[in-house]
């Protein structure tokens, strides 16, 4: 699959803003185009995962497994990315994610990116930056939301009432789910 | 007293940098030692530095919502940097550092911070995935208390969390 930079920038408009043609170009060929089938799993709950996912075409669900059941608690779609945790601190992934559809992903191995850290560090550096940022702000939901919990007088009814949609919008924080 | 330098040479997180790398470190970095009680950050606070704890142990809190009193939300030992969620997004504080028992902290200004989070020299980017690979351990702990809190009979079990790290 043929990548031009101009047709990146478009799609992933955050990650590329600081970079040049060239740049993006180098990008592209460190990225590794997959196509998948709905259905197939890209990352596994709990489980150790050493690569990350941009989302080109399609659609990935985001999965929690809570009490025996999954939870759906969101999607992303082309422009987003998923597993960014991995390349930053390769460890156990905290939610399954899954094709909800064909779709095609970039993939970026820890690997990889400790290789485009040393051939092109100044692009390791800008992906680094946006990651970094982003994930500053989700520690800091994150953490709004653990206050809402600690503060509430019955965590426990909190939780086993019906309440999916706080499931999900916790969910929603655990993974990153944006819109 | 511990340096900065001795320190940073006994942590995985720094294995990556080269003497020199090390050395511009510790000129950067300001080490003191505080006592129990001390706050390095209130709530609405604005940003002014970073912190490596290098001895002791730090306690993060957020006031509670609508009742008297403070949460503990995340609690951080020697190797681990703290307030760097306000500096790289350029916010107020949204909650409260202080020491437990004697620490022993290494402080980055933000006038550094910025140099190093923004530019792309070899150095800062050993910096930058240094602040990635931080980020990305207090989410993960982050999350795990989330979950927790999800399943928990009881909000102990959040505070049991953390204190299994």
């Amino acid at each position: 699959m043929d990548i031009r930079p101009d047709q990146l920038h478009q799609r992933f408009p955050e990650l590329t803003r600081h970079m040049s043609g060239d740049q993006q170009l180098v990008l592209i060929e460190y990225l590794d185009p997959r196509t998948i089938s709905a259905n197939h799993r890209l990352i596994q709950d709990g489980e150790s995962f050493d690569e990350m996912f941009f989302v080109w075409l399609g659609r990935l669900s985001i999965v929690l497994n809570f009490d025996q059941q999954d939870l759906i608690v969101g999607s992303v779609g082309p422009g987003a990315w998923v597993g960014e945790i991995a390349v930053m601190d390769p460890g156990p992934a905290c939610a399954t994610v899954v094709a909800a559809e064909d779709s095609v992903v970039l993939a970026l191995t820890t690997e990889v990116f400790a290789l485009l850290e040393k051939h092109h560090p100044m692009i390791a550096s800008l992906i680094l930056q946006v990651f970094s940022k982003e994930l500053a702000s989700r520690l800091r939901a994150s953490n709004r939301l653990l206050l809402d919990v600690l503060s509430h007088d019955d965590n426990e009814q909190l939780v086993s009432s019906p309440e999916r949609d706080w499931i999900k919008k916790v969910g929603g924080q655990l993974t990153g789910v944006r819109g | 007293m511990t340096t900065v330098m001795q320190f940073l040479q006994t942590i995985p997180q720094f294995a990556d940098f080269s003497q020199s790398e090390l050395a511009a470190f510790e000129k950067a970095f300001r080490v003191d030692t505080f006592s129990d009680g001390h706050v390095f950050m209130n709530e609405g606070d604005h940003a002014d530095a970073m912190y490596l704890i290098l001895e002791g142990e730090i306690e993060v809190r957020r006031r509670r919502k609508n009742k008297a009193g403070y949460a503990i939300i995340d609690r951080k030992r020697g190797g681990e940097i703290f307030g760097l969620i306000s500096l790289i997004n350029n916010e107020k504080h949204g909650a409260m550092a202080l020491a437990v028992g004697a620490v022993q902290v290494a402080s980055l200004p933000y006038s550094a911070f910025e140099l190093l989070f923004d530019t792309h020299a070899p150095i800062a980017l050993h910096f930058q995935r240094l602040v990635a690979r931080q980020l990305a351990r207090d989410l993960r702990r982050f999350n795990r208390a989330l979950r927790a809190a999800v399943r928990a009979d009881e909000v102990g079990a959040i505070v049991t969390s953390f204190e299994a790290d």
